[in-house]
């Protein structure tokens, strides 16, 4: 069975492990604790470990979905986890501080998983506050990762639509990609 | 289907001069099918302007210039004489038409789609300054014009029957979009042609605002089931009904626009919806499958900006789509070939992402065509296999 393991990464706050759950076919397998940061995220509780959810296609597929912390101390997960990831659904909370700062330490991070997979930018909690424009965020992309051409959607973590948009885009992306460069000795 | 085939644009003219040649536009405009587009670009194929050195041209570009009444144009000119009138104008247009048409296809490079250079006057007019025009294709051949034009208002000229019609008054226009005072500018009315189908007009009315960075209002009263306001200031409309459920195919629809003083409040309530989902919405049912008439139907395009995918109403082979010109440029043929998607839905995608401003142009207009299409029949490997396509099944999608 083929497996292909989707990261999903951001801020603490953003939406991670409810995005999962909005995908998983599973319960989703989550170590949270206590949230002694308030300032950063007003909830009660965050991940620190991992979460984990899985979407199983036929016999032949599994989609692992992995949820990593989003606080840099627990960094050493992140890079464990993307030399085996074929793509990352990066969500940003519109309402944090500076979403567009966090975008560029996020891309600094994790850009090479653009170049070996892919990557897609879900923006929650736009209904909040606007926040910066979708152009913004593309514009701090092409500066992280010039010449890069990453989808950035807003997106509501909560929605199992929104989030197989961004899956689904993540890894049309990918195999779009592939398929350009084989065709590309013809269309250029 | 006729698609337009020529663009003119407006240099250097005085505010009072583009709006005269803007409303002897807007005459043929609310007359005839449309066969010129007037665009805010430097890539235009005629461009107007109002004195000799008002720029340098390519030399694919017809160059026309605003002239005296015993004033003649240069030796490689074509002239308008002011004070302008329709009469004036078509003669123009026609001279222009049969120019361009002598002129070999690959010379032209016609218009790209990207957003234009703003031109340095561009705010000192109203939007009455940004519309379209048009001209049958099937006007008699006539020398391009120096002197005399061949429409002459005495009645023996085969357009007379439409030169007659543009005498009659024009209708009242009254404003009742917005819920504060009408704005000062009039804000032409632009009607459906049945042949490009009836969003078509609207389509074109709104790539002009986009290409013009058009700070301007917009209406769009789709038959009797609902209106849209379009505040481009914004970026942002409201509409009467969900625009999902707005007819693909309606009897008609009107677009009017006005361009609002610089302290007007917004005309509804914001942040309203993202503009890019009415664009994409219009964009996508205009022209009925067929190249949007700014569109040269073998560019190729790539994506320079993902469309917000949550906000707008996609089909799944979009997506595909949209990752594939991500990617590399492609004409419309060549991605639904690609991607085993129907080539409908592709020239429908690219005509809304360049309505929506998402698009640059390959350079290399006169590149040979690609075959990517499969036989017959068959779907390419890319379509049926691969984690999107089983995903996609998982899902029900």
């Amino acid at each position: 069975m083929a497996e292909h393991i989707i990261l999903f990464a951001g801020p603490m706050g953003a939406g991670k492990t409810t995005a999962i759950r909005s995908l998983s076919e599973i319960e989703v397998v989550s170590t949270e604790a206590a949230n002694t940061d308030r300032e950063t995220a007003d909830k009660d509780t965050t991940t620190v470990a991992l979460d984990y959810g899985e979407i199983t296609i036929g016999d032949e597929d599994k989609v692992r979905l992995y949820g990593i912390p989003g606080q840099r101390r627990f960094d050493f997960m992140w890079s464990v986890l993307k030399e085996r990831a074929m793509g990352l659904v990066l969500l940003l909370n519109a309402d944090a501080a500076a979403p567009l700062a966090q975008l560029t330490e996020f891309l600094e991070e994790f850009g090479d998983l653009h170049r070996t997979g892919g990557v897609v930018v879900g923006i929650t909690r736009t209904d909040v506050t606007a926040g910066p424009s979708l152009a913004d965020y593309a514009r701090t992309i092409e500066a992280a990762l010039p010449g890069s051409l990453v989808p950035v959607f807003t997106v509501d973590a909560r929605s199992g639509a929104h989030m197989r948009t961004c899956l689904l885009s993540l890894i049309a992306n990918i195999e779009m990609r592939s398929l350009s460069g084989a065709l590309t000795g013809q269309v250029a | 289907m006729r698609s337009t085939t020529y663009t003119m644009s407006l240099v250097n003219l005085a505010p009072g001069q583009r709006a005269a040649i803007a409303e002897a536009f807007e005459t043929l405009t609310a007359e005839c099918s449309p066969g010129w587009l007037m665009l805010d670009t430097e890539g235009a194929d005629l461009m107007i302007v109002g004195s000799p050195s008002a720029g340098s041209w390519q030399e694919h570009q017809l160059v026309a210039r605003l002239i005296g009444e015993n004033e003649l144009p240069g030796p490689s000119e074509l002239g308008l004489r002011s004070p302008v009138s329709v009469i004036g104008l078509m003669n123009l247009l026609e001279a222009a038409r049969r120019r361009l048409a002598a002129l070999a296809p690959p010379v032209r490079s016609g218009l790209q789609v990207k957003r234009a250079v703003p031109l340095p006057d561009r705010h000192e007019t109203s939007f009455a300054g940004s519309s379209f025009a048009a001209m049958p294709s099937e006007a008699p051949a006539r020398p391009a014009m120096a002197g005399p034009g061949p429409y002459a208002e005495d009645g023996s000229m085969p357009w007379r029957a439409q030169l007659d019609a543009l005498r009659k008054p024009a209708p009242s226009q009254t404003s009742q979009f917005l819920s504060h005072p009408a704005p000062p500018f009039a804000a032409p009315v632009s009607r459906g042609d049945p042949a490009l189908g009836a969003w078509a007009e609207t389509a074109l009315t709104l790539y002009s605002i986009m290409q013009n960075s058009a700070p301007v209002i917009a209406e769009i009263s789709i038959a009797s089931n609902a209106l849209v306001q379009a505040d481009f200031r914004y970026r942002a409309f409201s509409s009467t009904a969900p625009i999902e459920e707005l007819p693909a195919a309606p009897r008609q629809v009107t677009i009017r626009t006005v361009s609002p003083p610089p302290d007007w409040p917004p005309s509804f309530a914001l942040p309203g919806q993202p503009l890019d989902k009415l664009l994409w919405f219009v964009g996508y049912n205009a022209f009925d499958g067929a190249p949007a008439p700014w569109l040269h139907p073998e560019d190729r395009y790539r994506l320079q900006r993902w469309p917000n995918f949550t906000e707008i109403a996609y089909q799944l082979d979009h997506m595909r789509m949209t990752a594939m010109i991500g990617n590399a440029y492609m004409n419309p043929r060549e991605l639904a070939g690609a991607c085993g998607a129907p080539f409908d839905s592709a020239q429908r995608m690219i005509n809304a992402y360049s309505l929506m401003g998402l698009l640059q142009t390959s350079p290399q207009v006169s590149a040979p065509p690609v075959a990517l299409s499969p036989p017959p029949g068959q779907e390419p490997p890319a379509a049926k296999a691969g984690l999107f396509a089983r995903l996609r099944q998982k899902f029900g999608l």
